[in-house]
């Protein structure tokens, strides 16, 4: 049996005393064929087998010592499961919608967005936060300071990225191809932003947050940062806003931004500065990193799909817009049955849902489901209902919230030329046979 | 007043000295080389990428690792890669070989490259190798291995791989115009080299006949 390592793979195989070769017979008990390709005794190929989930039809073509394509990439999914990887430079994943089933997003589910290089040191210990800018007095407070001077509290609260849903755009728009899951809720622990910022004292002409990280900028110039956004002081305000140190009970995930960060429910993700190393206060709005030209921006009227508009045409995004994810069944199933239950999230910027229906035949007729209260201010509502298919075949479960304004998810795309915001149905397919 | 300064600045003097490397620093070092590996293997017998293989870098010749196309600003440079020298480059790479293809900008703080350094010094065999086709193969780099086939497909990946994964670069769906603009875009707002006429317009040819807005290659 191979024995227990938790080492990332490409290290065991690296650092390995007797090289790749030895290193994949400890691990697996591949040993390398006398004509000097790949053999895999049973063992072996059973347990490579295994991680890959599937038999590998050429294995004596394989060379000795070669770590499976699979599996070398999953030194950057360290205490993430089942994500799908969009770019692993600078990391990005999101996760599958029926593996976003949970109410609260554990860890090893939610997505990550990345626009640089993650720090390398991440001590808690000795981290510190500035405030400054526009405050009555500065502070540079540690994790520690934060804990003993502000009250702690957890809350559920959405992320979502402002590009989700990018890659249904057409014609296409430039970015990570994000589908359906750069969402999730997990249970956030921290202080209130603005306990913090009160502590500080907000001077009367503060407009606008400018927020910093200690992440690198990708051309690796330490004059450039690669993200550095910010936000109304009426939303920093709210009491929904998070500086996280805690995420599910246990540390943040590192590439979720360990040790600290900002949560802002329901405005894009960007807005949750990661790795927080510093807020200042601005009397203008802030034209940091991807807050100038059209990086989370929409046009301010709508346009036909491949339309190019001027820069100065653009406005900055604030509150996401109305949106649900069906997690329940999963897209593509087959069912031997014809009842079931649907179920899964809605959720809406700065508001709550009012209603979710789901439809089976189209869009034709709409049935609705029973939801819940969000937890608390900022988190998802979950939803469900059981649906009963008329005969077999292939249908389609669409799924439609309303928000406490009366507005309700569209059908097409709101195409925007940066490919933002895109909250149509959460279509998923089903046969039953 | 004075006293008090002298005082602390012989403090900071007598605690300013380096310390000898030590395992601490090199295993930060092998952290810090995470920002490297897009372009660089560091494993005996690693392939070269965009970047030569570094495997026993500290004290080879310049510009000696077999099968990898040197520029001229490296091949120009005499003698061996010292620690001092790679103290030089790491801070600034086109300062100290003007034309160098590595697009890298630099670690700026002295810290970043001791360690980087102190890690990189590991990289030996402490006995002999035997040769080092026997203890590894050369990996085919899966993200080259992700571009279509077609002319301009090298120079694609050597002048984008080095900033960010050729995933991203597949991904997406432009015509000429519009990957014209992402590249310009890339230059104005984040730090990429402008590509020389010539190159440029290659870069762009292969990327809009590959990667078009119908997205012949799309990964999904």
């Amino acid at each position: 049996m191979p024995k227990k390592h938790s080492v990332p793979i490409t290290q065991f195989y690296r650092d390995h005393d007797g090289g790749p070769t030895a290193a994949e017979k400890e691990l697996f008990g591949r040993v390398s064929h006398a004509d000097r390709r790949g053999f895999l005794k049973n063992i072996g190929l059973a347990s490579i087998g295994t991680l890959l989930g599937a038999t590998i039809p050429f294995h004596r073509n394989m060379p000795a010592g070669l770590i499976p394509a699979a599996l070398a990439d999953n030194h950057v999914f360290e205490g993430k499961n089942g994500l799908t990887l969009l770019n692993d430079r600078p990391l990005n994943a999101e996760t599958p919608a029926h593996l976003l089933d949970d109410a609260v997003t554990p860890t090893e589910r939610h997505f990550v967005r990345n626009n640089g290089i993650p720090p390398i040191d991440t001590d808690a210990a000795s981290w510190q936060l500035i405030i400054d800018g526009l405050v009555d007095k500065p502070l540079s407070l540690s994790i520690d300071d934060l804990r003993k001077n502000f009250e702690v509290v957890s809350q559920n609260l959405v992320i979502e990225c402002g590009g989700n849903g990018r890659a249904m755009f057409n014609p296409p728009a430039r970015g990570n191809q994000w589908t359906f899951g750069a969402v999730g809720c997990s249970n956030w622990t921290g202080v209130r932003l603005r306990n913090v910022l009160q502590a500080a004292g907000v001077k009367d002409n503060v407009i606008y947050t400018a927020h910093e990280g200690a992440d690198g900028h990708l051309s690796g110039r330490d004059d450039k940062m690669p993200l550095s956004r910010g936000m109304p002081i009426a939303k920093a305000m709210d009491d929904a806003n998070m500086i996280a140190f805690g995420q599910n009970g246990g540390d943040i995930h590192p590439m979720n931004g360990a040790p600290l960060r900002l949560v802002v429910p329901g405005w894009p993700g960007s807005c949750s500065q990661k790795w927080l190393t510093r807020i200042w206060l601005r009397d203008q709005v802030h034209d940091g990193a991807k807050m100038t030209g059209t990086s989370y921006r929409v046009p301010k009227y709508s346009v036909a799909p491949g339309t190019k508009v001027p820069t100065d045409d653009f406005e900055i995004i604030e509150a996401m817009p109305v949106k649900s994810l069906i997690t329940s069944p999963a897209n593509g199933v087959q069912s031997g049955e014809r009842s079931f239950e649907v179920r899964g999230h809605a959720w809406a910027g700065d508001t709550t849902i009012d209603a979710v229906d789901i439809s089976y035949d189209f869009g034709v007729t709409w049935q609705k489901a029973t939801l819940d209260r969000p937890s608390n201010k900022g988190a998802w509502q979950q939803w469900r209902t059981t649906v009963e298919l008329p005969k077999a075949g292939y249908y389609e479960i669409w799924a439609r919230a309303t928000d406490a304004n009366g507005r309700m998810q569209p059908f097409a795309i709101d195409w925007n030329p940066k490919g933002y915001l895109n909250n149509s149905f959460h279509r998923i397919a089903i046969t039953v046979t | 007043m004075r006293i008090l300064l002298s005082v602390l600045l012989f403090a900071t003097t007598a605690f300013a000295i380096p310390v000898a490397t030590n395992a601490q620093d090199a295993e930060r070092g092998e952290k810090l080389f995470r920002r490297c590996v897009t372009c660089h293997t560091a494993t005996d017998g690693g392939a070269n990428k965009v970047g030569p293989n570094l495997f026993g870098i500290l004290g080879r010749d310049i510009a000696t690792r077999d099968g990898f196309r040197y520029s001229k600003a490296l091949t120009g440079l005499e003698g061996n890669w010292t620690e001092e020298a790679l103290n030089q480059y790491l801070l600034s790479p086109r300062t100290y070989a003007r034309g160098t293809k590595m697009a890298f900008a630099g670690l700026k703080k002295s810290k970043d490259r001791a360690d980087l350094i102190a890690w990189l010094k590991t990289l030996t065999n402490s006995e002999a190798s035997p040769s080092s086709s026997a203890k590894g193969a050369e990996e085919p780099d899966a993200d080259f291995a992700l571009l279509a086939a077609g002319s301009g497909k090298q120079e694609t990946y050597d002048n984008c791989a080095g900033c960010h994964s050729i995933k991203l670069v597949a991904q997406q769906g432009m015509n000429k115009a519009e990957w014209l603009e992402t590249i310009e875009w890339m230059v104005d707002e984040q730090g990429m080299d402008p590509l020389d006429g010539s190159l440029n317009e290659l870069i762009v040819d292969y990327l809009a006949t590959h990667y078009g807005r119908d997205r012949p290659n799309f990964p999904k």
